[in-house]
């Protein structure tokens, strides 16, 4: 609860303010469009990629030098602010969805067929979730490597990456309509996405002293395999390894 | 700015977005070089970002940089300069893309107003970001204003509707936008109406102004004078956006550009074309030529007309001859989509298939389709239909071997043309089993639909030897041209699989006479 306490002030707040407007913008001017998926698709996927953008911002710790050297590990701090950041976030999410779904139906599973009246709450979701992923991703890579503010490139890297997806050759472009054959093909890719979004993002947010689970797995593999060759030590007692000397 | 990962990453999208839309395309330089301009937007939304970037970081430094013995604007205006390295690239971008254009037997003429957008905006997006990051110190805004400027530029896009309930130029708001793009309902040579001078001039006054706003001036006097000529520029922006209108929806005249065609006659074929495109009649000559040579085409006329828009007087369009309606071509080394659609346009006058659109009244299937589909329709939709005079129509081909026979013809004739076939049968929807031709359904002179089972057997055709085909078809072509000989007998004389597909008793369009 300290932790909580101390970590809420700490999280940047500024960046929800713009994309808050951005999306308070979005949801009014999808008022005047036509209740169907079609027509407002392009405004529901900006205004989920604002929220990812401003989520990106989540692991922003000008004070890690700091805060790197007390007993708390990073991945606990990391958890803490992803927990409250997401609360904006989700807030924000749910404003673009109910706005886009004004005079629709919504409809939670991710497979159903639809109907042009009906918007798939449970795919636009899942896309949330995936481009969250990708920003929290691009963030942690960052700050284990490079900043300690990594939200300004982070979100840079989502939005170019987000305008690349849509450059995709056709056939495997993850954005689709439910009225395209392709609708059922790109679940799975959204699934896969946010799989490697969630994947890294825990791997880069693991304690910097032990550098991610892979590589502690690695380290731990490598240490045993030394111990190995020491007790396949042939040398007589009192023998010299001139190598190592 | 050279050395921002944005940079690059923004000239690899630039280099991508050129390659995607002039890639395999004959060029048409007018219609081009606006795509080529159209393609700097990745490098300059990057720019924007890298400059951002850069305004912020020297922010977060700003103790050190006060040790400097120099004014507060110098860092700016050195980012602001910074500017010119996208700007730089652009233009190696641009050059090596106008290159490429005049390296493809181009027709038409450089509009170098619109060429001079691909830089401007790569420099305005560039002081753009400089802007944002002098005023504000969080780098978020840059990428909501990124989202905003996408979401304006489809806004102010003239297919948009959202400002006018009509298809077609909206010019007021479109020159507003970063980049001006081109109606799909525009042609060609209405693209000689776009406001691109005034366009040009807005985006550099625009750059002067963020270049301005950006730093900070000393005094009060200079701060009100720099404030007043951004109100002077908006006010400005309204008023010629409110007076443009009208002026920009006059369109281009097709009656009198299909009155003064050129035409030229080859080898008992005339083939007209509007005056820009005269160039490509060669192209559609030896098209027409290497279906002929296989079996012999009954053309007597090609003649050249814009899609979705009607200049002959109805009934008229019959009498025409083949229609090349499509203001497109393929490049040289590209896959040759359009010359394929031609091919088999030309094929369909060797098999007997209608070559356009025949006059027709709503069969009774159609009308119970469309009152099945309307029922909330308000008045008698029934009568309605059954009381409209004649229109043009396509017809279905589908079953019959004689549209086996003119896709397996239009591919043998072309060097590429399996390539070609494959390709427009991957991109039809694989659920349907439709296979529309021409690909293009909706440029309103298609005069037939093909079904993609039957497009199929002719793929599997190709498989076989040319000659052997062609002796099996001379030996039987009193029933390959009969409508009534279906796909299912000709893949029996062939030893070929038929693929299932929707009910040839199904299908609710008109079969092909």
């Amino acid at each position: 609860m300290t932790l909580l306490r101390r970590l809420i002030p700490a999280v940047p707040w500024v960046p929800w303010l713009p994309v808050s407007a951005g999306i308070g913008g979005l949801a009014w001017a999808m008022r005047g469009l036509q209740p169907d998926f079609a027509s407002r698709q392009l405004y529901l996927r900006g205004g989920l990629l604002l929220a990812a953008l401003a989520l990106s911002f989540a692991f922003d710790d000008p004070a890690a030098e700091t805060t790197d050297s007390t007993p708390s590990p990073l991945r606990l701090r990391r958890s803490v602010r992803l927990l409250i950041s997401l609360l904006p976030w989700a807030t924000l999410v749910a404003v673009v969805v109910s706005a886009g779904a004004k005079n629709m139906d919504p409809v939670i599973l991710l497979s159903a067929p639809l109907n042009p009246e009906e918007l798939p709450v449970g795919r636009l979701l899942l896309e949330a979730a995936t481009m969250a992923s990708w920003g929290l991703a691009a963030a942690s890579v960052l700050a284990s490597r490079w900043d300690d503010e990594p939200g300004r490139i982070a979100s840079g890297a989502l939005l170019i990456g987000y305008a690349a997806a849509w450059m995709i050759p056709e056939q495997w472009k993850p954005w689709a309509n439910p009225a395209d054959p392709r609708w059922q093909t790109a679940l799975t890719w959204w699934w896969v996405a946010l799989g490697v979004g969630v994947l890294v993002t825990v791997a880069f947010s693991w304690d910097s002293r032990q550098r991610g689970p892979l590589r502690s797995f690695l380290r731990r593999r490598g240490s045993q395999s030394a111990q190995g060759a020491d007790a396949r030590d042939t040398r007589e007692p009192g023998e010299v390894d001139v190598a190592h000397r | 700015m050279l050395r921002s990962p944005f940079t690059w990453i923004g000239t690899a999208g630039s280099a991508a977005l050129i390659w995607y839309w002039l890639g395999g395309v004959a060029p048409i330089l007018q219609r081009d070089v606006i795509f080529l301009a159209g393609a700097m937007l990745p490098l300059a939304a990057s720019t924007l970002l890298a400059t951002n970037e850069a305004t912020l970081r020297r922010r977060r430094t700003a103790e050190t940089l006060t040790t400097v013995p120099r004014g507060e604007s110098e860092p700016l205006w050195g980012i602001q300069s910074g500017v010119a390295g996208p700007v730089a690239v652009a233009i190696a971008l641009q050059t090596i893309g106008m290159f490429y254009l005049l390296s493809g037997g181009p027709i038409g003429w450089i509009d170098w107003w619109e060429l001079a957008v691909g830089l401007v905006m790569v420099g305005v997006f560039g002081l753009g970001g400089v802007l944002l990051g002098s005023h504000f110190r969080h780098s978020i805004l840059a990428s909501v204003a990124l989202v905003g400027i996408a979401f304006a530029q489809l806004i102010a896009s003239p297919d948009a509707q959202v400002f006018s309930p009509e298809p077609g130029p909206t010019a007021s708001v479109e020159w507003l936008a970063p980049w001006m793009v081109p109606s799909n309902f525009e042609s060609v040579e209405g693209l000689i109406s776009r406001p691109s001078e005034i366009h040009l001039i807005y985006l550099l006054l625009l750059g002067g102004l963020l270049a301005s706003l950006s730093t900070r001036a000393p005094g009060r006097g200079k701060r009100l004078v720099k404030l007043s000529s951004a109100g002077v520029f908006s006010v400005a922006v309204v008023a010629i956006s409110i007076n443009m209108a009208g002026e920009l929806l006059t369109r281009f005249d097709w009656q009198a550009a299909a009155e003064s065609q050129v035409c030229e006659i080859h080898n008992g074929v005339e083939y007209c074309a509007f005056n820009l495109y005269e160039r490509w009649i060669q192209r559609w000559q030896q098209t027409v030529e290497a279906v002929d040579a296989i079996i012999p085409v009954a053309l007597s006329r090609v003649v050249q007309r814009p899609s979705n828009t009607q200049i002959d007087e109805p009934g008229a369009l019959e009498e025409l001859g083949l229609i090349v309606s499509t203001t497109e071509w393929d490049r040289g080394a590209a896959l040759p989509s359009q010359e394929f659609n031609l091919a088999l346009l030309a094929a369909h006058s060797s098999v007997g298939l209608p070559l356009t659109k025949q006059t027709g009244e709503w069969t009774e299937a159609e009308i119970e389709a469309m009152l099945e589909d309307n029922p909330d329709y308000p008045g008698d939709l029934r009568s309605q239909l059954e009381s409209e005079p004649g229109s043009p129509r396509f017809c279905s081909a589908f079953g019959q071997a004689r549209a086996v026979v003119a896709v397996w013809l239009a591919a043998t004739a072309l060097e590429r043309g399996e390539a070609a076939l494959a390709s427009q049968l991957a991109d039809a929807p694989p659920t349907r089993h439709i296979f529309w031709i021409p690909i293009d359904a909706t440029n309103g002179t298609t005069p037939t639909l093909i079904e993609g089972v039957d497009a199929q057997l002719a793929l599997q055709l190709l498989g076989l030897p040319a000659t052997n085909v062609i002796d099996l078809l001379n030996d039987r072509w009193v029933e390959v041209i009969d409508p009534t000989t279906t796909s299912a007998e000709l893949a029996g004389w062939f030893g070929l699989t038929r693929m299932s597909g929707p009910d040839v008793g199904a299908q609710t369009d008109e079969p092909c006479p």
